[in-house]
């Protein structure tokens, strides 16, 4: 099995989108941290309620019946996807097909926690999402729904601003030959990528291409990325 | 094209739809919304042609981001939820459940023999119905029922207080059923089948007791609502178990979705029924009627049910 978090999503334009989901991991957290805020929020409603007798226990009743069966719904349906905990980790819920999650989905995987929940503590819902290759729990499963994370640069470090290609003086030079796609991109991954390794390997590797570029260290390094540069920019 | 001009060409467009994309949907004008499925469509184009073009995974990534966004906003579902509710209790449900009468009959039955076994053990004074019922519990049906008075000396509060009560017990009971059906069914009809037992246990006592005169007239308003429902959350519960286990010629995975989804509209005609049967059990059964009118009424209300599911609907093409 392959283990990697990207998914692909079709969408009607043809066209595969690519999300990420979430591991069992942040799940947790978030679950923790909404359990803590509902708790938080029973709290208040009991110091303030149960002052008020027959009437403060009756609307108790109603508040907690609310709070444990619809407090997920609400917050998935009317706010983009996401509970308190889940937006605190940078989670959302999603149809498997990529748009936003339902009411329906939403209830169905919501109602569902009861069983996720046996036989304490989430361990059916634990067992299903490390079983399944998009971390379902039973919930998700019958609801078709997937959690992931709203922030692709999260998950995707290298490609963030720090790492990427370097403004390199180099002046875009034309390659004496034709090459595919693939070789393209790889000459253009190397460009990219300098910041990651030192001058060392960086000329061990340029230095691959010496038939090519008919010079060796620094010379070769700096055709290599003008080749590179023209590839990418144009003359 | 190269990566860099197309960038530069390309530019404005994206930062048009990201900035589109910021507008929270409820604060968008028409103008905006007739702009954004073109643009959007223009940016899944461009998205397609970098990829098919190999350009930098940056861009890539900033594009999926952009489109995937775009995705979401386009395609949300925005059907009008509330007002189909109404018409589909009124005629989709029973329709549904006329759909699934075998099952229904199947889930009556195992509630009904369960509770009868238990109630005639009580009624022929067996000490059976102890087994299943512990001090507390008849020491509440006691202080209920023991007196003629003993339920009706209830305010209007201590109705809010019951209903309530009951909202939060026996919604969340029928909830709990539909969850459990999920596992081929059998947690729902072991639920089914254990709340019926303690049932039959309480009734059985109420027999054993001699309570019956302030039982019966107390428990038959609301009882069509309640116990029909309560077959009604395991039917839903077996809609999810059974689609699994036997999804004909559809995918497992996409049979358990459907039949979630189906499941879940005959759990929203079941958790209405039970809301409405806890309004009954507030309001109405501990009222100070005469025994015979809260019979009468009981009766009607379990005649209106039989009829609703049996009768409605049948006009209205599925």
């Amino acid at each position: 099995m392959k283990i990697d978090t990207h998914r692909q999503v079709e969408t009607p334009e043809g066209l595969a989108l690519g999300v990420r989901v979430a591991g069992v991991l942040p799940r947790g957290m978030a679950l923790l941290v909404d359990l803590i805020l509902r708790l938080i929020g029973y709290a208040i409603v009991f110091s303030l309620l149960l002052r008020f007798a027959t009437m403060g226990r009756g609307v108790v009743a109603l508040c907690l019946f609310f709070g444990e069966w619809f407090y997920y719904v609400l917050f998935e349906v009317w706010l983009d996807g996401a509970t308190p905990g889940k937006r605190i980790l940078g989670l959302k819920v999603l149809h498997d097909d990529g748009t936003p999650v339902g009411l329906r989905a939403s209830l169905v995987r919501n109602f569902l926690r009861v069983i996720d929940f046996l036989p304490f503590a989430y361990g059916a819902g634990l067992v299903s999402a490390l079983a399944s290759p998009s971390f379902r729990r039973v919930g998700d499963w019958a609801a078709g729904t997937v959690v992931v994370y709203v922030d692709s640069k999260r998950r995707a470090p290298r490609s963030s601003a720090s790492v990427s290609r370097p403004k390199l003086d180099v002046a875009p030079e034309p390659l004496p030959l034709a090459l595919d796609a693939e070789e393209q991109a790889a000459l253009l991954e190397f460009a990219r990528r300098q910041a990651q390794w030192g001058e060392e390997r960086a000329f061990e590797l340029s230095d691959i291409l010496a038939p090519l570029t008919h010079r060796k260290g620094v010379d070769g390094w700096k055709r290599v990325l003008g080749y590179a540069a023209w590839l990418e920019e144009g003359v | 094209m190269k990566q860099v001009p197309f960038e530069r060409q390309r530019k404005p467009r994206w930062e048009a739809l990201d900035a589109l994309l910021q507008v929270p949907v409820s604060k968008r004008s028409k103008v905006q919304d007739q702009d954004f499925p073109g643009l959007y469509r223009e940016v899944s184009r461009d998205l397609a042609l970098a990829r098919e073009r190999r350009y930098s995974p940056e861009l890539l990534d900033r594009l999926n981001g952009l489109v995937l966004r775009g995705h979401q906003r386009l395609y949300r579902s925005r059907k009008p939820i509330w007002t189909e509710g109404f018409a589909f209790l009124a005629f989709g449900f029973p329709r549904m459940v006329r759909a699934r009468w075998q099952r229904f009959v199947f889930c009556v039955l195992a509630f009904v023999i369960p509770f009868g076994l238990l109630w005639y053990a009580g009624h022929q004074r067996s000490e059976w119905v102890f087994a299943l019922l512990d001090e507390s519990m008849i020491k509440d049906l006691d202080s209920m029922y023991s007196t003629p008075n003993g339920v009706d000396k209830r305010s209007a509060e201590l109705g809010f207080f019951a209903f309530a009560h009951y909202i939060q017990n026996n919604v969340s009971i029928d909830f709990r059923v539909f969850a459990g059906g999920v596992l081929a069914g059998i947690l729902a009809l072991f639920l089914l089948a254990y709340n019926a037992l303690v049932l039959g246990a309480a009734t059985g006592y109420i027999a054993y007791a001699g309570y019956e005169d302030q039982f019966w007239p107390f428990v038959i308003g609301h009882s069509a609502l309640e116990i029909t429902g309560i077959w009604l959350s395991t039917l839903a519960g077996l809609e999810i178990g059974l689609a699994w286990l036997m999804p004909g010629r559809k995918t497992r995975r996409y049979a358990l979705v459907e039949g979630a989804r189906s499941g879940l509209l005959l759990l929203f005609g079941a958790a209405t029924m039970t809301a409405l049967a806890a309004v009954v059990e507030g309001f109405w059964s501990p009222g100070s009627a005469a025994a015979e009118t809260k019979y009468w009424v009981g009766g009607v209300l379990w005649v209106l049910v039989a009829a609703h599911l049996g009768l409605a609907g049948r006009r209205h093409a599925a």
